[in-house]
Parts: structure tokens; sequence; C-alpha cells
């Protein structure tokens, strides 16, 4: 990132986009000097920025190089004062090298361990029955992801539960970014700039949550010319646009999608899927040209459903987000870079049916941070500041009877320092600490984390990666995963205030290209994690539940090889984990003899195998995708009866059907048939004057294979996922 | 032609099928939702009185779904055996319709208990699996001598039991009167067996005051019930009766944490059981001298 080779002036700016003002990260940038040998060179980071510190007087010329972009060139004097000088660049875009962009994906990225970069081109690679392709659809395919279903919208990374995924938007939390369809999220492709996905080992930067982080950064809106889409498909409809509000200085995007499944499926597919959802998005974007650019959203979601499409159950959910965000650099400020973000996030969540009545919670979080980055010779600081305040309520119908406190509000404020130490040119040390004080609601959190990377050959993506960290979460999302068939979620702070959610991560991961198209990466990881909630064990299906804490282990390593040849791809995902929970009962002694029990919760996916591959010729594209994962573990009855309480009087068999109950040996000792699934797509575009069209065919579940979503245990009914779903889908885009 | 492209079809899936199992991750496996059962043959409960002109006991083969639904007879031969004679008695089977279309079968006999002596209740499948419990039947217990006011729902309960006391039940026909409607009856049931003072020779007596309780039941004041009917209930059982209050309520419901079916669930208990309607001429006893109840 820095380079000096002599007393002297320093050079700071963002590379950027010149159409949209999207940022640009590893851009490689030159300083060449005119007179004499002596290059110096530095690459950006994931913010855009670069700098070099103590350039000598002189001229130099100042080049820029970006894959799909075209090289810019100017020339820079440095006069003998020292001075700071801001040299913000815009790339445009190269009509020649887009389309092999496009399918190789190009740019090698300089990630931290347990890091996934995903770019919105990529999404397609999981077959999506929509005009659009989805984060949604794609993610479940990475190793270390496991989704239950087909539907519900809850994603169980390396072994931890959905409540403990941070999911950003613009630096802007989002509670529940999954639609209840499973393929769809409120991140179609269109909207979607880049995605930063850590599976575990992230930084301090990222506190709050104990399992993953997926960082998405929207696009912002073209700042020179209007653009819109259209798409139709059995499942959903969407429309997009973006326009400049003010040519080359600020613009404006929007997006609005809503499902057709429901009104679709009657005709269509031989089974009713009573599922709906809509999401609109207005994104705001404002560029200085001076290295500093803003931003402000607003996003709405709506999901309501059944997962059982026999029973009356019925789940919603809603998402409000709302925000801004100010990044940039000046030459004139010894911090080479400010990010400044204010949210507001609320979710609300319902479940409700014949059976034990409603219920319904709410979390709502008002966030302010500011991030900065600072070099201090070689040493690179990257430290913040946060506070948030939080309020969640819940009225769970007695659910998990041990919780009186209805609502609560809690504030929080710390902050956060990781420096960059690299001792040569091949190895990265980042020791960090993140600082979180509960305002004596909750003791302090000190959480320390270590990240370490060693590129033998200074090759970006080359490397050999390391980490370790302790993370921390203030409150947990309860959901009775008793009934897997669920996607109610309950947020509390622990009633017992000495218990905090906890996981320590380690991982040690390997990078390394092979030859010119192939690539492969491997990562093991283990977890160790305190204090989950999680359901009291019992016999009697009871609707209500005490709550219990289980602690646990996890450990897996995740595979990925990569192919890409031209026009041709082909990818590889393998993922092996167990997870295994610990937990405590009073009453385990009666049943078992041992007051503690060890086991595999239902999320443990110990086999998991996803393959894509696909080709673009011209405007025809084809993606095929299939995914195999081992089955889940659920409870195993021997048999079921009715039970008498022989509490103070006999029982009156002749007038009381008793108390239904499951016989068991233990809960989550069976597992689920294995899932595969394969989905296929095929794609033709057309231009049709000054609008392109695509028409896409394709089918999930290609080989109708009878997938079990869910098995009911106190019911004895399996729910199974989307049989064979063949589907058109159309998008009509400006060009 | 459709014919020949559902061959084509089946030919393409059954090559994929076999690559995917080549590769010994994709076979189709058998899903048994429930796991095999070699423990518990039926459950069983129920209570045999020595006092009672007929005995219920519900026995019903451990079920492969949660509610039974099927109103087919099961087969199942129900036997009490008196340990010390030999002798068996058969009984008889009633099937028993629950709303929903739950059905349940219950087994009945008029066959007269001997106390104090030992009863095998077995219960034997089609294929010869059995089930069964051991019971002591108590000695026979004593009308309760009784004074009551009803007015305050006051009253003191006087009598010898040879065997524990388990149950002593005041249960209560009352219709409410709120905001000048009367309410239909419901049935409250109060026990006071925590109120029961024992004597080292079985001598028993109890103070009963239910005026409050029943307030905080019904959530209206005493002057508002209309009490129709009052009943009380004292049963006695011998050694066998379960002791439960040490488990908690997740203990309880284990099925091996009080059972006395051996190779099934569930419990059965010998009892002595006495009911009492608490009549006007008991309830006059207002007016008795009263005496200490220790």
């Amino acid at each position: 990132m820095t380079n000096s080779k002599a007393q002297g002036s320093l050079i700071r700016g963002i590379v950027t986009d010149y159409q949209t003002g999207k940022v640009l990260d590893m851009a490689n940038i030159t300083l060449q000097p005119m007179s004499g040998k002596g290059i110096i060179g530095t690459t950006t980071d994931s913010n855009g920025l670069y700098e070099f510190t103590d350039v000598a007087a002189g001229d130099y010329v100042f080049v820029v190089r970006y894959v799909g972009y075209e090289m810019h060139i100017d020339t820079l004097t440095i006069g003998l004062r020292a001075r700071n000088i801001s040299n913000h660049v815009q790339l445009r875009h190269s009509r020649e090298e887009l389309e092999e962009i496009n399918v190789q994906g190009a740019v090698a990225e300089d990630m931290n361990p347990g890091q996934i970069s995903i770019s919105p081109q990529t999404f397609g690679r999981a077959p999506t029955p929509g005009g659009s392709a989805d984060l949604a659809s794609y993610i479940q395919t990475q190793p270390g992801v496991v989704a239950v279903g087909d539907r519900g919208g809850q994603l169980f990374v390396r072994g931890g539960t959905p409540s403990e995924n941070m999911m950003l938007m613009d630096g802007l939390l989002i509670y529940q970014p999954f639609h209840i369809i499973g393929f769809f999220s409120v991140f179609p492709e269109d909207i979607v700039s880049n995605v930063d996905f850590y599976a575990g080992g992230f930084g301090p930067r990222y506190s709050g949550r104990t399992s993953s982080v997926m960082d998405v950064r929207l696009k912002n809106g073209n700042l020179y010319n209007q653009k819109w889409s259209a798409s139709v498909s059995p499942f959903v409809s969407d429309f997009f646009f973006e326009s400049p509000v003010r040519e080359g200085k600020s613009s404006i995007i929007g997006s609005l999608r809503g499902s057709l499944i429901e009104e679709t499926s009657d005709v269509y597919l031989s089974e009713k899927q009573p599922m709906k959802f809509n999401s609109q998005l207005l994104k705001y974007y404002s560029s200085s040209g001076e290295g500093v650019n803003c931003s402000a959203l607003i996003m709405r979601t709506y999901d309501r459903g059944s997962l059982d499409f026999e029973s009356d159950d019925y789940f919603k959910w809603s998402n409000i987000v709302t925000g801004g965000r100010c990044a940039g650099a000046s030459a004139e400020s010894k911090v080479s870079f400010v990010d400044f973000n204010f949210g507001l996030s609320y979710f609300t969540n319902e479940q409700g049916g014949s059976e034990g009545g409603l219920r319904n919670s709410q979390i709502f979080k008002s966030h302010l941070d500011m991030n900065l980055t600072l070099y201090v010779g070689e040493i690179r600081f990257d430290y913040g500041f946060f506070t948030d305040y939080r309020t969640m309520s819940y009225d769970i119908a007695n659910l998990f009877v041990s919780l009186d406190e209805k609502a609560v509000a809690f504030s929080n404020a710390g902050g956060y320092l990781k420096m960059g130490v690299n001792i040569g040119e091949k190895i990265l040390i980042e020791p960090g600490v993140s600082v979180t004080s509960y305002l004596k609601r909750l003791s302090p959190s000190v959480e320390p984390r270590l990240q370490m990377s060693w590129q033998p050959r200074g090759r970006v993506d080359e490397e050999i990666h390391a980490a370790l960290g302790i993370y921390r979460q203030p409150f947990a999302g309860l959901t009775d995963f008793r009934d897997a068939g669920t996607s109610f979620t309950t947020f509390i702070l622990l009633p017992e205030s000495e218990r905090r959610m906890e996981a320590r991560h380690a991982l040690l991961g390997w990078r390394q290209p092979v030859g010119d198209f192939f690539d492969f990466s491997v990562e093991g990881y283990f977890k160790e994690i305190k204090d989950t909630p999680v359901a009291t064990w019992g016999p009697v299906a009871r609707f209500a539940t005490t709550l219990a804490y289980a602690d646990g282990t996890v450990r897996g390593v995740d595979l990925r090889l990569n192919l890409n040849y031209r026009r041709f791809y082909m990818g590889l995902g393998y993922g092996y984990s167990i997870t295994e929970y610990t937990t405590r009962q009073d009453h385990f002694g009666t049943w078992f003899g041992e007051p503690v029990q060890s086991y595999n919760p239902p999320h443990d996916r110990r086999h998991q195998l996803n393959a894509q591959t696909g080709f673009n010729v011209g405007n025809f594209s084809t993606n095929v995708s299939w995914s195999y994962g081992s089955g889940l573990p659920y409870t195993r009855p021997l048999g079921f009866d009715s039970f008498f309480s022989f509490d103070q009087r006999p029982p009156d068999v002749t007038e009381d059907y008793g108390e239904p109950r499951v016989l068991l040996d233990k809960p989550f000792l069976g597992r689920m048939p294995d899932f595969h699934r394969l989905d296929i797509s095929v794609a033709q575009a057309f231009n049709a004057g000054s609008k392109d069209i695509k028409v896409q065919a394709g089918a999930i579940n290609t080989y109708n294979r009878e997938n079990l979503f869910y098995y009911d245990v106190f019911n004895q009914k399996g729910i199974n996922q989307l049989p064979l779903t063949p589907y058109v889908s159309l998008k009509i885009e400006s060009n | 032609m459709r014919n020949l492209l559902n061959q084509i079809y089946c030919k393409v899936k059954i090559f994929l099928f076999g690559l995917l199992c080549i590769s010994g991750i994709a076979c189709e496996n058998e899903f048994d939702p429930l796991q095999e059962n070699d423990r518990y043959v039926f459950s069983m409960y129920g209570a045999f009185d020595i006092h009672a002109d007929t005995n219920w006991v519900r026995v019903m083969p451990i079920a492969e779904t949660l509610i039974p639904r099927d109103p087919e007879s099961n087969g199942t031969t129900v036997t009490m055996i008196h340990q010390r004679t030999g002798e068996e008695t058969q009984l008889q089977p009633k099937l028993l319709r629950f709303s929903g279309n739950v059905y349940v079968w219950n087994y009945w006999t008029t066959k007269e208990l001997e106390p104090q002596e030992e009863y095998m209740i077995r219960a034997e499948a089609p294929g010869g699996n059995q089930s069964f419990a051991i019971i002591t039947i108590p000695s026979e217990l004593d009308i309760p001598d009784v004074t009551y006011s009803g007015g305050n729902e006051e009253g003191e309960i006087r009598g010898t039991s040879e065997d524990t006391l388990v149950t002593m039940d005041f249960r209560y026909f009352i219709q409410v009167i709120r905001d000048r409607v009367v309410e239909p009856e419901v049935e409250v049931i109060i026990s006071n067996l925590d109120d029961i003072n024992l004597k080292t020779n079985g001598d028993y007596c109890a103070e009963i005051d239910n005026a409050e309780k029943l307030e905080e039941i019904l959530l209206a004041n005493r002057g508002d019930m209309i009490v129709n009917r009052r009943e009380l209930v004292v049963i006695s059982s011998s050694e066998d009766w379960p002791d439960i209050a040490d488990l908690s309520e997740e203990e309880i419901v284990l099925p091996d944490a009080v059972s006395n079916v051996v190779n099934g669930t569930g419990f059965i208990a010998g009892i002595a059981k006495r009911k009492i309607v608490i009549t006007s001429k008991r309830a006059s006893a207002e007016s008795a001298p009263k005496r200490e109840c220790i």
C-alpha cells in the first residue's frame, strides 16, 4: 500500500469507476521518474485508497491499471518543497476487455483469512428462478454455509446459528436479508457492487456477532446515463432503475421486487406455494470529485408465508433499514481515510396459526460509527469508534416460559484497533482488539483478534493465512429448533446477566493458483462456542419450553477448486464440518444418569458438496449447479404414548386422554436423508434496438429428487422441498 | 413419441444416479423416521380401587403416531392375575373416542379385589409380546368424619387409614355471578393433602379453609359464588404409590422416571378410594364443638 524512496512529498488518492463512483480495490499504481530509474508501485485497498509517502522531487509518470478499465496515464511534478498531494483517479471501462472479465472474474483479491469476495457477476453460477441472479442462491453453494431447505431464509455458517450472522448493507445492519423463498434475498445482482463474506476469523472492525459477517456494498447509480431493467418469472418480478441526479456528481438507484409464486403455483406447480415477499430500495449517491463521497439509502422488506403448507402456521417478517455513509481521503489530513456511518435498522417477525397463539418479536438498532485509516511509517492502523442503541421487545405466548422481561433497551459504545505490520515483503501480521462497554447493563467485553498471512512469492492470490480471535454477542436470537420448520426468532438479552454468547475462532488456510486458469483454496477451522441458548429437552409435545444453554465445538474444513478457462468455468466446493453441543440440564441425571449430554444440533451438516459449471458464448450462456448435503440431525422417536401424572391423585382413564408423549433415547440422534439437487439454466440475450432482452429457461431440482425439508416428529409428517420446477424468465434492460 | 421421451428421460436419470452412486455419496438411503423399539411394548395407566364396582386400566400399544386415530381392535389381551392364588381374570375391552377422532382402548373388570394382596396386570400383544405391572391393593379405607361449613368453606376431616393417604380433594361445582350474570357451572378441585395431620396410629385429621383458594382460582368473591355441589375424595394407597415429590416437572414426564410397568411405560396403582358428597346434613354441622386437629 505505501512505498517510500526518499524524503519528500505524500501523494494520496482514491481510485473510482468514472461512471458510478464505485471504488476499485487492488488497482495497480506506478510512479516512474522521467529521468532516472526507480519505479515505485502500490495497489489500492478495499476503499480504493492508495498512498505514496516521501516521494522525492521530480517529474513522474503516474499510471493506474485495472483489469477491464482503460489505463490512466498522467504526469506529476513534485516540487522541492515537501507537500501533500491529493490525486484522485476515475477510470473508464474498456469495452474490449469487458466480456472477458465477466467470465473470468478477473482481479486477484487481497483477502483476509476466512474471507470470500463475491462479485455479482458470479451470482448467476447458481441458477435462480428469476430474471436476475441472486446472492441468496449463490451463498448457499459455498462450503460452510448450511441452509436447512429451500424456504425459511435461515443460514447457518460454520456451525453458528442465523442470529449470529452479521449482515451489512453499505455499513447498515439488516437483520433478515433472505426471503422466505430460499432462492431470493434483498440482494439481486442488479444492485450489488461487491460482497465480502467472512465465514470466521474476521477482524475487530466487526463486533457484536460470533459467527460470520456478510458485508455487502451496493451499487451506486450511474452518474452520467439513465438505465433501467425489468424482469418477470413465475417466482418473482423486479424493476430496477438508475439515473444521474446531477450529472457526474450524484445519482440515484431504485429497486422494486415482488414474488409471484403464490399466484402462479396454483396453476403451474402440483402444490400451492403459500409464500410471498417484496422489497423496495432507494439509494442516493453523491461524489465531491475531491475524494469524498456520500450515500444514503432506505430499504423495506416484507415476507409472509407458511413452511408447512398443510398447517395453519404462518410466519411474517419485515425489515426497515435507513441511513447514510460518507467516506473520503484528503492529502491535507494526517489520517489517510475516514468512513462515517449512521443507520437505523428495525426488524419485526411474527408467527401465528391454529396452535399456540400469536408470537411476535421486534428489534431496533440505531448506530453511529467512524472508521479511520492511518499510516505511521510502514505500519497501517485501522481504528474506529462506535455507539449503538437497541430496543428489543417480544410477546412469545410463553414459548420460553422462563423469559419474564418483555422489553429491554440498552446502549453500548466502544472502539477497535487493528495494526497491519509487514515483516519483510511477504509476511503481514495484523493484531487487533475490539472493546465494547454496555454502560452497566452488561460487563464490558474485550475481544482480542489476530490475523496473519504469508505470501511466499509476494503474489496476493498465493497465500497461507491464519486467524485467531474471541467474539462475543450481547444478545441472542432464540429459535425453537425443536421444530425445524420455523423461521420465528425472538431477540433477547440472556436472562442470566453473567452469561454471554461467545465463540473463539481459529483457522488456517491456503490459497494457491495453479497455472493461469486453475486455483484452489483450503481452510481448516476450529471454534469453541459458549452459552448458546437452546430449548430444554423433554419428551412431551408441549408448546412451551424453558431455556437451557449449550457450549460446544465446531471443527471442519472448506475446500474450493476453480477453473476459469476463457468462456468456460468449473467450480467445486466441499465442506466438512462437525458441530457438537454439550448441555447440562437438571433432569438429565434422572433421564440419562449423567447430568451433561453431548449431541449434534439440527444444523450439523457433516458433508457438503457443490459443483458448478457453465460457459458463455456470445449471447448464449448456461449454468449448471449440483448441490449435495448429508442428512441433518433430527429427533428419532421409539414411539409415542399418552402420559398421566400421579401428582396428588390417580388418573381417570375413563374421562381423560392424557398428555401426548414422544418416547426417545435422546433428541437429535437420527439423521434425515441426504439432500441433493441439480439446477440448470440456459440464457439467450438479444439486442432489440435500445433494449437488451434476455430470455432464460431453467429447472430447479431437475431430476425431481424428493428432498425432505423437515420432519415433524410429533405428527410423523415429512415436508418436502420443491419438486422439479421448470421456469422461464424474461428480462428487458436499457442499453 | 411421448413414451420414447419418457424412456430417454429415465435412462438419463438412471445414468446420472449411477454416476452419483459410483462416487459413493448420493445413493438413495432408506428413511425410517422411527428408531427400532425393543424397549416398550405397551403403555399402561390406571388405578385399581378396592372399593370400586368396576376397575379400569388404559392399555395401548406403543404407537407409531403421536395421536392414535385407529378404531380397529389391536388384539391386546389384558389379564389380572391374583399373585397368591394364581387366579386369572381377563379384562374386557372398551373403545373410547375423544374429539378429533382420537381412539384409545380401556379395559375393565368387576372382579372384587382383596386387601393387601398382590395382583399382576398383564397386557399381551397377538405376537406374544407382553408388558406387566404388579400392584398391591391397600387395606379398606374407612369413611372419614366430616364437619363442614358451606358459608365460609371451612371444615374438619377426621379418619383412620392403615395406608398412606395420597389424595384429599375437595371438588366444588360452582356458578359465578359476574356483572349480574350467572355463569355456567365449573368444576374446581382443591387438594387439601398438605393440610393433613397424621398420627402414628393411622388417625388423621385435616382442617379445611378453602374460601380464599376458591376466590384465587375463580377470581371472584365468595359471596358471588353459587356452590351447587361439594364432594370430598380421600384415597389411600399401598407403598407402591409413586413418590414424585422430589421430581421436577421435566423429570415427571420421563417414561422411566415414574413407572412400574415392565417392558412398557406407565403406572398402575392399587388404591382405596372414598368419595363423600357433602350434603346439607353434613354441612349443617357448623355448630358442632370444634376439636383441636393435631
